[in-house]
């Protein structure tokens, strides 16, 4: 059984058609990339996977029940850590409350629970240990504003995780960031996966796809028109032409 | 005199800040300025009364009205805000005002127009500072006041709700992918500063001995000019606006002979802050 998988998924905006029959199956302990010019829907099929937008047709299913229709609170809860494409902390909390709003999350349920203290040893001592993990430990205590956007992005990563994700959604967590920071990037998220997590990752920089996705899905218009190895995709010739296809028609 | 003067700044600081407070959590939230807060206000010195009337027990008086209120704050997020949310923020507002004036008007055909006294007996007597003295009631009003501030304070800056809280104001969408219940946590929101304000209502019914349909006409007013010189959603800010609003008030009066009258002053600060430093004194001009 993947951990997730959509059949048929659509989301049609009035006219616009952004994400067509998409098919997409995430096993567990894979890392999952999908990638596709600009406007082909990936962050759209993000957003409807994560609840943001229902689906106009279509099922998804994770770990083994259906998801759509849900709130993004409850899909975040059963187990979906995600970040955004442009980053998004929260500005003006601290390193360790960022961290804490995500990991209080799991404890909402109850309306005697929202009561409790948000910031108890265990509580901090968790969050410390997921911001020692992305590299933060040390920042607990500043305001995520006065983070450079690489550090951001680490955070938004150490935020997702203290919702205990099985699955853990990236959206372009390398754009604006210099290689350097890439390259820790990709040997965090490569540490996730060997911890258990699950990633689905939409990335523009194809040298970080390629080294770092055990399969690629590829869209366009909304539309899958290649899914496979990173060796496969490479030489897909639907690939070549849906990225490289305008300037070899205008050269 | 000084002393008594500040001590009666301070009072009235407090009971303002328990009013402003939840107009603070509702703009934070939702990004609404909800005016019908006032109403609240009323309605809680209301049933304040009418429980203490009717059991003469002023704690109880406080806890029927905290309760009520709560649940009233509760039914305006659900049945008035809730239903407009999609629409231009304008909309709500509209629905704000025409839910205080309707609510005014309500409790003057169920009370009557007149102001009714709130003769209840305190369980403080005269209190001595130095210069000095401080009516058992004013102690009353500094101790509730205290208490609750204190626990807005954990409240805000303590609990799992009040960082949700502060995550929701921040940025809501991001918030919800992170798990947080946002309509439960605008819920708590006004359950939490409606009660505070029917308390407040209590405060001030006692404190001038007067309850009548309009007494929230004038805070209405006031917890906007507090709000929005406190920095539009910023709980520390409402705290300190509302005290410096209540001692400016009262010493200036008190003091100075003071050309204008002392509910002007709260305008005249208001239309200053908004030429001079929009985003208030706490505020972020990023905000």
């Amino acid at each position: 059984m993947p951990l997730l998988e959509t059949r048929g998924l659509c989301k049609q905006f009035g006219g616009l058609q952004a994400v067509k029959d998409v098919n997409l199956r995430v096993e567990a302990g894979e890392i999952v990339g999908i990638i596709g010019p600009n406007g082909a829907g990936k962050s759209t099929l993000f957003n409807t996977i994560c609840g943001v937008y229902r689906p106009s047709s279509g099922e998804i299913w994770f770990a083994g029940r259906p998801i759509h229709g849900l709130r993004p609170n409850r899909i975040a809860r059963l187990g979906i850590g995600r970040t955004f494409q442009a980053s998004r902390p929260f500005q003006q909390l601290s390193l360790e409350a960022n961290v804490l709003s995500a990991y209080g999350a799991r404890f909402h349920g109850g309306w005697r629970a929202m009561w409790g203290r948000a910031f108890t040893p265990q509580h901090r001592e968790r969050a410390r240990a997921l911001l020692e993990l992305v590299g933060l430990a040390e920042h607990a205590q500043t305001e995520a504003r006065h983070l450079s956007l690489g550090l951001q992005r680490r955070l938004e990563i150490a935020r997702a995780l203290a919702l205990e994700p099985r699955l853990l959604m990236l959206d372009e967590p390398a754009a604006g960031i210099s290689h350097e920071e890439g390259q820790q990037l990709m040997a965090l998220i490569r540490k996730l996966r060997d911890k258990g997590t699950t990633v689905l990752l939409i990335e523009h920089n194809m040298q970080m796809v390629m080294n770092l996705c055990d399969r690629i899905e590829v869209l366009n218009y909304g539309v899958q028109i290649a899914a496979g190895t990173p060796g496969d995709i490479a030489r897909h010739p639907d690939v070549i032409e849906a990225y490289l296809g305008k300037e070899v028609a205008g050269a | 005199m000084l002393a008594q003067q500040f001590v009666s700044g301070i009072v009235i600081g407090g009971v303002y800040a328990l009013i402003a407070m939840g107009l603070t959590l509702v703009y934070g939230v939702l990004r609404i300025l909800h005016v019908a807060h006032a109403a609240v206000y009323a309605t809680g010195a209301y049933v304040g009364l009418i429980t203490f009337q009717r059991t003469d027990n002023l704690w109880l008086g406080l806890a029927a009205a905290a309760v009520f209120c709560g649940l009233f704050g509760v039914m305006i997020h659900r049945f008035v805000y809730g239903p407009l949310l999609d629409q231009p923020r304008i909309v709500p507002l509209i629905a704000s005002i025409g839910l205080f004036i309707f609510s005014q008007d309500f409790l003057r055909l169920l009370f009557g127009p007149y102001a009714m006294s709130f003769p209840a007996s305190v369980p403080f007597g005269l209190l001595e500072l130095g210069d000095a003295v401080i009516p058992g009631r004013q102690v009353f009003i500094l101790a509730v006041t205290a208490v609750l501030l204190a626990l807005t304070w954990y409240v805000v800056g303590r609990t799992r709700l009040g960082l949700a809280w502060t995550a929701v104001s921040q940025d809501a969408e991001t918030a919800v992918a992170m798990g947080v219940n946002v309509p439960r946590v605008v819920a708590f929101n006004f359950l939490f500063g409606s009660s505070i304000a029917a308390i407040a209502g209590i405060l001030v019914g006692m404190h001038y001995n007067s309850v009548y349909p309009a007494m929230g006409e004038m805070p209405a007013y006031k917890m906007l000019a507090v709000v929005v010189l406190g920095g539009l959603g910023s709980v520390p800010g409402t705290v300190v606006a509302a005290f410096l609003l209540g001692l400016v008030e009262t010493l200036l009066v008190g003091f100075a002979g003071f050309v204008l009258p002392r509910d002007a002053i709260a305008f005249v600060a208001l239309i200053a802050i908004l030429l001079l430093r929009p985003e208030g004194l706490f505020g972020r001009s990023d905000a």
